[in-house]
């Protein structure tokens, strides 16, 4: 069968009437801030947003969602005409309404079995309690189709409403059999036709007119109709496909005089708004021009024929779009294929290179065009934040502002979709868990209302969005003990823990630190959605923490997930796609330099970038694949056996009979992609670097779906599929330590700014001691944790490695002669001295990482000398200076400890 | 025309179109209604159970027949109405003028 009532126009009118929901609901929240000080556009907004509702859902029969739509518009008029005042109950009522509403239209069909007696009833409480009647009528008088006088009772509230919006009203009769049936429409889409020009206030048929079984048949059967339109009365014909003579202006005069007439009686408190409206509109009602500012919104029918004026906006299908993104994705494959195809013949076909390039770049705005009918403001996600911050401030007793900035940013519709979830966990957390009670707040000194940021903005081809709260912060300390309790990390492992590890340990599956589980989180649930949604969306969550200041969630999230430029890259003759978002740059390390760029920092392989580390993984290595290097005689790739990338053998040992050293050879050289991870750089190494080529993302198989380093696959302009590496899972793969790093770089970027400082200064406090007969050395006091005398015997050797029992373990003893040119200590001597250098970790003393060897300690001085620099070659060496008549060495011994691997880095 | 059983005086008529209340079946369903009318009847009840569509002629047919119960002052309503045709006779605000059920 068919649908007598076309199906799209009930699900346009859904959709329409969601959207109208949702845009007023910031609108509605700021009537509620605004208390008794409301801007008119606001309330305007307001109001015609819940008329059109009403409208449509009269049209459609919906009776329900009809009549607590008219009952909210008739609070809302008596709020926007002044007559009711903003309060949190009448908000609250509303609000419940707007809920109301939206569970009706969720389920449409069912609307009418949807209970709303309650809400209603809180409506007209509201309305009784202003003096409102509702459900006033007026009289309106019009002539039918043979001149004869005919009154019509009118709603008030909906002549009001014509009158403010600058519509005439008419009496229009349409008769079934000629004017419907005749020409081919059914009596729904006549009305359907008469909404898309105007406002339908009644319609009827007259019983008088209607012949009974013997003759009715034989009778054309005249339907009334009355509605609201801004055109004039033969316009109004036109539009309706009904002769000039069956559509006849209301006498509007007289019906000014029934609202004035009804608004006045002493019954009736409410005064004339209606009345008022028209009088001030009068010229441009004369006129049929609608005035600025009061132009009605769309309702579903007239939206889906565009209106006047032609349409900007057209509804379609998501699944139709979504089609047609997996056409384009096709096309743009397609396009790689022929090129690749037809790239040898581009000489021999004249014209054929232009042919090309037009397609190749039609195809990609093509793509480009497709996806962005996809894209879908932020904002409709964060316009639901205000909503539920109102909701839970109420019912926690606190007091939240939320702030939101960038909501006019895009993403792909799919992401904005998936993102609510995350969003609503982080937002109901801060609420519930970082804002303090006001009282709380007070106490230290803060606004007593809660700051709550929602910003969304571009950064490096991503969508960066951060939530900040200026609450209460996580405390690691709390995290790390429930963590621990929850048996989520083992204590062992806790005290090897980073601050950022142990705060971002509110991501794991199961944990929460509330106190209580309240009803609105604390569930433990939360955190772990937000970071496996995102994560599912190919985005990367981070924390940012201060302990009573306040925290910043921040989602890096890609502009859309269908199509992306990737990097093509090759190792051990596989190629892989990486996603150019995730691509910093690319960095070549000539073999020869490979020694002195690429360095081992807890126990990982780091390249020195711009006086930054980056961790290195090698793409075979975490994908389980044999490294490769091509062989520079036969030019084939061969297995390459080495463990470090940083050969550091001596150039003595290589063998000369395999020709070159390896180590210097072109091929050998390093092809590094630098990732971002957030706000973390890894290098990946690969063999080769192909091209940039826009890829088509197909999902993974389930079959691989569990391997973190593939987010996807895709096929080449070959017909190759290839893997679409993941960044954050190789970081994961590879076990890199950003924050062990970072620390380690802190650390030493600290040290270096401390020994340039240290350098250049003047005054000094240094031990003076010897080493071999006649050579003198310098060591800053400050660096020296203590210095012990240890008899000689006492030394043993483990290998060739100096070691002596400090206090119940083995202190590696350095011999400055083994690492600077220097002379040795006299082996004679019974007793030496050795000067145990001050290393701090975490903030702390830590215990003694190695003793320098020297004969004995002559001075302690405070000096201020000028340091000269020095040719004796070795590492921690500041320079030298003359003290007390003898050329003095300066040593810096912590960097001698770092030079030999004591202290974690190594420098080669 | 169907009715739930054959039409006895004093006792409310079932009247039920087994088709839909259009153009080409409204002439025959105006005739069978006629004659059921026939006699005089406690009450008349249209069940509109199997009836999916209705036109402007269905319309009229409907009225038509609810006018002559009216004359003869006979009670009118209507049962079994699916969810599209409520629509239809909201609209025409029908249900002013006898009951409407929804089936």
């Amino acid at each position: 069968m068919t649908s007598i009532v076309d199906e799209s126009i009930i699900s346009d009118f859904v959709a329409e009437s969601r959207d109208h929901l949702n845009a007023i609901e910031p609108d509605l929240l700021t009537m509620e801030q605004g208390g008794g000080d409301l801007s008119k556009d606001l309330l305007n907004r307001v109001f015609r947003a819940i008329h059109s509702i009403k409208g449509g859902a009269g049209f459609l029969a919906f009776e329900s969602l009809k009549s607590l739509s008219h009952v909210m518009e008739s609070v809302l008029m008596l709020v926007r005409d002044g007559k009711l005042k903003v309060d949190p109950d009448l908000m609250d009522a509303i609000f419940a309404g707007m809920d109301r509403l939206r569970a009706m239209l969720d389920d449409i069909q069912a609307s009418d079995r949807i209970p709303c007696d309650q809400e209603m009833a809180r409506f007209k409480a509201i309305l009784e309690d202003a003096g409102h009647d509702q459900g006033a009528q007026v009289k309106a008088r019009g002539r039918d189709t043979e001149g004869r006088k005919r009154e019509f009772d009118l709603d008030r509230e909906g002549v009001k409403s014509a009158l403010a919006h600058g519509m005439n009203l008419f009496h229009a009769t349409a008769f079934l059999r000629r004017d419907i049936k005749e020409k081919g429409i059914t009596p729904l889409a006549f009305l359907n036709n008469a909404l898309s020009v105007g406002e339908c206030l009644d319609a009827y048929i007259d019983l008088a007119e209607v012949a009974d079984l013997e003759s009715c048949l034989e009778q054309d059967l005249p339907v009334t109709i009355l509605f609201g339109s801004v055109l004039e009365c033969d316009l109004a014909a036109m539009a309706l496909g009904l002769p000039e003579g069956q559509v006849t202006m209301l006498d509007m005069k007289a019906l000014r005089r029934q609202m004035k007439q009804t608004a006045a009686q002493p019954a009736k408190p409410v005064p004339a708004p209606a009345i008022e409206a028209a009088e001030e509109l009068g010229p441009a009602q004369e006129t049929g021009e609608s005035p600025e500012g009061q132009v009605r919104e769309g309702n579903s029918a007239r939206a889906a024929k565009g209106g006047e004026g032609g349409s900007e906006t057209l509804r379609v299908r998501v699944d139709l779009l979504t089609d047609l993104m997996n056409q384009a994705g096709e096309l743009v494959l397609s396009r790689n294929q022929l090129l690749r195809a037809v790239s040898g013949h581009v000489r021999d076909i004249p014209g054929l290179a232009a042919i090309l390039q037009n397609i190749s770049q039609v195809t990609s705005e093509l793509q480009e065009g497709i996806m962005q009918t996809r894209m879908q403001p932020i904002g409709t996600v964060f316009n639901r934040f205000p909503r539920i911050i109102r909701d839970m401030a109420r019912q926690l007793g606190k007091q939240i502002e939320l702030e939101i900035k960038g909501a006019e940013v895009e993403l792909d519709k799919s992401i904005v979709e998936l993102l609510t979830d995350p969003l609503t966990h982080i937002i109901r957390n801060c609420a519930d868990h970082a804002i303090e009670m006001p009282d709380e707040r007070r106490k230290v000194k803060k606004n007593p209302s809660g700051q709550l940021l929602l910003h969304a903005y571009h950064q490096g081809g991503q969508v960066i969005i951060a939530i900040t709260d200026d609450g209460r912060g996580i405390d690691p300390k709390k995290v790390l003990a429930k963590a621990v309790a929850k048996g989520i990390v083992k204590e062992a492992q806790a005290k090897e823990m980073t601050e950022r590890e142990i705060v971002n340990l509110v991501f794991a599956p199961g944990f929460s630190t509330a106190e209580t589980v309240t009803d609105i989180s604390g569930r433990g649930v939360g955190m772990d959605v937000v970071r496996s949604n995102t994560e599912k969306l190919g985005g990367h969550v981070e924390l940012e923490t201060q302990v009573g200041v306040g925290t910043t969630v921040l989602l890096r999230l890609p502009l859309t997930l269908a199509i992306i430029p990737s990097m093509i890259v090759g190792v051990g003759g596989n190629r892989f796609a990486i996603p150019q978002v995730n691509v910093v740059e690319f960095v070549w390390v000539r073999a020869a330099d490979v020694a002195r760029r690429i360095e081992r920092v807890h126990g990982a392989e780091v390249l020195r970038l711009r006086s930054r580390i980056l961790p290195l993984v090698r793409l075979a290595d975490v994908l389980g694949m044999p490294r490769t290097f091509q062989d520079r005689n036969s030019g084939v790739r061969v297995q390459d056996r080495r463990q470090d990338m940083a050969d550091r053998r001596g150039g003595e040992g290589a063998d000369p009979a395999r020709g070159l050293d390896r180590r210097t050879d072109w091929r050998s050289d390093y092809n590094i992609v630098v990732l971002k991870l957030g706000s973390n750089q890894f290098g990946v190494v690969v063999d080769e670097l192909f091209d940039i080529e826009e890829i088509v993302v197909k999902p993974l198989s389930e079959f691989v779906q569990a391997c973190k380093s593939f987010s996807g696959a895709t096929i080449m302009g070959d017909g190759r599929v290839i893997m679409i590496l993941d960044a954050g899972g190789l970081a994961t793969q590879a076990h890199l330590h950003f924050a062990d790093l970072m620390a380690e770089e802190k650390l030493r970027v600290e040290e270096e700014k401390r020994r340039a400082a240290l350098a250049a200064s003047k005054r000094r406090s240094v031990i003076v001691c010897t080493g071999a007969q006649g050579e003198y050395f310098a060591i800053p006091q400050d660096q020296i944790m203590r210095l012990e005398k240890i008899r000689t015997a006492d030394i043993q050797l483990v290998g060739e490695r100096p070691f002596v029992d400090y206090r119940g373990h083995g202190l590696p003893l350095i011999h400055l002669d083994q690492v600077m040119e220097v002379k040795p200590v006299d082996p004679g001597l019974k007793e030496v001295f050795v000067v145990i250098p001050k290393v701090m970790e975490h903030g702390v003393v830590a215990l003694a990482k190695a003793g320098i060897v020297i004969s004995d300690i002559i001075d302690a001085l405070d000096v201020e000398v000028e340091l000269e620099p020095v040719k004796v070659k070795g590492p921690g060496i500041l320079g030298s200076a003359i003290l007390q008549h003898n050329l003095t060495l300066f040593l810096e011994p912590l960097e001698l400890l770092r030079a030999l691997g004591l202290m974690g880095l190594v420098i080669a | 025309m169907t009715t739930s059983k054959p039409p006895l005086a004093g006792e409310t008529l079932r009247l039920k179109p087994p088709v839909d209340l259009v153009a080409s079946t409204v002439e025959a369903q105006r005739v069978v209604m006629m004659k059921a009318l026939e006699a005089k009847r406690a009450a008349v009840v249209l069940d509109l159970s199997a009836v999916d569509q209705i036109d402007s002629l269905g319309i009229t047919l409907v009225l038509g027949l609810f006018k002559t119960c009216q004359k003869a002052g006979t009670p009118f309503s209507i049962e079994g109405v699916k969810p599209d045709l409520m629509r239809v006779f909201r609209l025409f605000n029908l249900p002013k003028f006898f009951p409407i059920l929804e089936g």
